[in-house]
């Protein structure tokens, strides 16, 4: 395998956040989430004053999840007056420690089975506490503003204590019915494409790939235990699209996919990606994305007939989803199928369904322009380039989509 | 060579709002830093220190909890530094990660005899 796709780090505490929010939640269970926040943030703060260079414990994850441990109880000690946390204290404390067990996806499906919270709030809560985001970081990453955020962890924390309390869920041995299933499958697929298209400013990388990296391993632990048909095409949008991760930047500018040099591409991903690939018994929307992204990616030469099936292929999936990203995918490809008035037609009704100045939107549109009005097309671009934040991006832009007038 | 108390004043709220990813950052970069001293021979010792300590005062020997500043600030660690001088000490101070996240550093020179001799 690559071994760009997996730099050796130290200890990531971004990505151990996850873990040990969700082992914590697996031993106290469920009440306690805002503690259990507080006290990885002190551990993670405390590790920082007492690790050094000549010292550090010999299992930093290990020591991290103790002292995350012990503030809890000692949280619960003050917020009740000793009488709980000895109930805690009596049992065996480092049994998840010895059982190592990554209960990330067991938490991640205890959300997903809530009842009255939305997908987005899920989601939300996820990145923050699965994921280790700040809500600065989600902020910069889903473009939702703060308080909106702020509010919605909030609202899925009250909602967590209320199911949990009336059904005594046990992390542990918490399962998924389909249903569930298919929300687990929603939340990892949009925090796959949070990581694939970072457009944070403050760092330099377009793609956040740790990111893509847990959400492949979630997936793939998702199969393992329920063996369902649409987790395994889900898994083949992940690796084919993050076979491409080393083709996307050469010498520091990106690179558009038809752009690509193919040859980087990881092809133990790419293989895997089409072995993950399942027809399913009844049309499944990640069997349509994942036949769509290998279509892309095993056809070097696109003729007309190809941009057809793909439309095709299009019009399939938004049979059964609704989503403005989809149309304009379908927009593109019906430009290059010569039916540019069409494809033009159905975006100025997308247009209506996204927020103002959305940039996918604009590129999309300025791409299908181009030909009959290149000082519109010109006048998207720049916009765009206006609006974003990322250097890398404001570069790809001006050097490879304005129009030469 | 002279010693350098090198004091560590941190800012608790905004360390205790830190992001895990910056906490990565700010933890690294101490690492590497206070590596980089060691291998020039600069570094002698330093820890963090607890956020809560004692103070006692006056001649009863009266003793108090802390905390027991009002500031924001408080010393979160120190390191002590050998070097030449106090200018190759401000040199390397001002790489202190410390200031990473709105922390300041401050220099303290040990004072020794040969100074006044």
């Amino acid at each position: 395998m690559n071994n760009d796709l997996f730099p050796k780090s130290e200890i990531n505490y971004r990505a151990l956040f996850g873990k040990l929010f969700s082992g914590l939640l697996g031993q106290f269970g469920a009440n306690y989430v805002s503690e259990i926040e507080d006290a990885i943030q002190n551990s993670f703060l405390k590790s920082l004053k007492i690790w050094n260079v000549n010292r550090t414990p010999n299992n930093n994850e290990n020591w991290l999840f103790i002292v995350a441990r012990n503030d809890v109880l000692n949280q619960l000690k003050a917020k009740y007056n000793q009488s709980n946390s000895e109930l805690f204290e009596s049992s065996d404390g480092n049994q998840v420690l010895e059982n190592d067990k990554d209960l990330r996806l067991q938490t991640i499906i205890l959300i997903a089975s809530l009842a009255i919270i939305s997908t987005q709030a899920k989601t939300t809560f996820i990145l923050k506490n699965i994921f280790g985001l700040s809500i600065d970081e989600i902020h910069d990453c889903t473009l939702l503003n703060r308080e909106t955020i702020y509010k919605s962890i909030n609202r899925t924390k009250k909602s967590i204590l209320q199911e949990c309390e009336l059904k005594q869920t046990d992390i542990q041995t918490i399962s998924a019915n389909q249903a569930t299933i298919s929300i687990v499958e929603e939340i990892l697929y949009a925090v796959f494409n949070i990581g694939f298209d970072s457009f944070n400013d403050k760092i330099e990388e377009i793609i956040n790939r740790d990111l893509c990296l847990e959400t492949i391993s979630l997936a793939k632990l998702l199969f393992k235990t329920y063996n369902s048909e649409s987790t395994s095409n889900l898994l083949a949008i992940f690796c084919l699209h993050t076979a491409r991760i080393p083709a996307k930047i050469e010498n520091g500018k990106l690179i558009s996919f038809f752009y690509q040099n193919r040859k980087k591409w990881n092809q133990e991903l790419f293989q895997l990606g089409l072995q993950f690939l399942k027809k399913p018994k009844s049309t499944d929307k990640f069997y349509i994305e994942a036949l769509i992204v290998s279509k892309y990616m095993t056809v070097e030469n696109f003729t007309e007939n190809d941009w057809k099936e793909i439309v095709n292929l299009y019009e399939i999936l938004q049979q059964i989803s609704s989503s403005p990203i989809i149309k304009l995918n379908y927009c593109y490809g019906l430009s290059k199928v010569g039916k540019t008035e069409l494809a033009l037609k159905i975006l100025s009704e997308v247009e209506k369904e996204l927020p103002n100045e959305h940039t996918y939107f604009n590129l999309v549109k300025a791409n299908i322009i181009g030909e009959v009005n290149p000082i519109e097309s010109n006048s998207l671009i720049a916009t765009t380039i206006d609006n974003l934040n990322q250097k890398i991006r404001k570069e790809y832009l001006l050097e490879n989509e304005l129009i030469h007038l | 060579m002279k010693q350098f108390l090198l004091l560590l004043h941190e800012d608790i709220q905004k360390m205790s709002e830190l992001s895990p990813k910056e906490m990565q950052e700010i933890a690294n970069a101490h690492m590497s830093w206070a590596n980089k001293l060691a291998e020039a021979g600069h570094l002698i010792s330093g820890d963090g220190l607890h956020e809560k300590g004692v103070l006692i005062t006056g001649k009863d020997s009266v003793v108090k909890d802390g905390p027991y500043l009002e500031s924001k600030e408080i010393i979160g660690g120190y390191y002590l530094l050998q070097a030449d001088d106090l200018q190759t000490v401000v040199e390397l101070a001002k790489e202190c990660p410390t200031h990473l996240f709105g922390g300041t550093t401050e220099i303290r020179p040990i004072m020794e005899m040969e100074d006044y001799e």
